[in-house]
């Protein structure tokens, strides 16, 4: 029982690893503001949940996990207040996307 | 004088809990001190928090809605991978949606999980005017061209909050 739930977290924390990996390439890749901050909040909300989950799987019911679970939770509410207001600010002070070679397109 | 009614009994449970996780005790010392450390902080933080504002929701009906929420975060989160390895490009537009959903809470609760989807983060509300940042890949259909939009980025989320509007 136990080597299973070691087998199921660690799938956990590899795909939460892999999603983070994801959202790191993404940030290279996309060269505007506008798509960097879209793919920081995947790495916040995909990776670091799924990644969180894994280790409270292997830990099993106990105080860590308990605190596992309550991190993700106040990751859940902090997450989207920070991605809104950052993007809200960009937006109201005018921020524009310049042309890039990754990204062509400028956001309206 | 100070009143404690039905909202601030679970908010002071709801701290209590924290504590006791952080102490990670159940002894009554613990119990006890989280307790009174839950009653400061409200009386402190009661101004802050729009207690008032939570009302005329259906809660019985939101039990489900922390598992459909993280379906939904995944769905999105494998379509964003599709974008980012994308040949073509991507780009990210501000669009404007509309909402359905009268009651105020349900409304940031409908913006908050639209920003933990990947893809969209909630820009500006006005009314029922929704302003969304909305990644997509670059040879996609024009915003201004999609007839259904609204469905199409807060469609889900929103039929499953609109059952707890009472």
């Amino acid at each position: 029982m136990e080597n299973l739930l070691h087998i199921i977290s660690n799938i956990f924390i590899v795909v939460g690893t892999f999603f983070i990996l994801i959202g790191v390439i993404a940030i290279f890749k996309f060269k505007d503001f506008f798509s960097r901050i879209l793919s920081t909040s995947k790495i916040d909300t995909v990776g670091a949940i799924t990644i969180l989950s894994g280790l409270a799987i292997r830990h099993g019911i106990s105080w860590f996990s308990a605190k596992t679970i309550l991190l993700m939770i106040l990751i859940l509410i902090i997450n989207p207040l920070k991605s809104h207001t950052l993007l809200r600010y960009a937006v109201i002070s005018g921020h524009k996307n310049k042309k890039a070679k990754g990204n062509k397109e400028v956001a309206k | 004088m100070i009143l404690i009614n039905k909202k601030d009994i679970t908010i002071i449970f709801i701290f209590t809990i924290m504590w006791v996780i952080l102490a990670e005790s159940v002894a009554p010392i613990f119990v006890i001190s989280g307790v009174i450390t839950a009653v400061v902080v409200l009386l402190f933080c009661k101004k802050l928090l729009p207690l008032k504002e939570i009302q005329d929701i259906n809660f019985s009906k939101l039990l489900h809605y922390p598992f459909f929420l993280i379906k939904e975060i995944y769905v999105a989160g494998f379509y964003i991978i599709s974008i980012v390895f994308s040949k073509e490009g991507s780009r990210a537009d501000i669009v404007s949606v509309k909402s359905k959903i009268k009651n105020e809470m349900l409304k940031i609760m409908l913006l908050d999980s639209v920003t933990l989807t990947p893809g969209t983060i909630f820009v500006e509300m006005d009314g029922e005017d929704i302003k969304l940042l909305w990644l997509r890949k670059k040879n996609d259909k024009d915003p201004s061209e999609i007839e259904n939009l609204d469905e199409m980025l807060i469609g889900p989320l929103q039929r499953e909050l609109i059952k707890a509007q009472k």
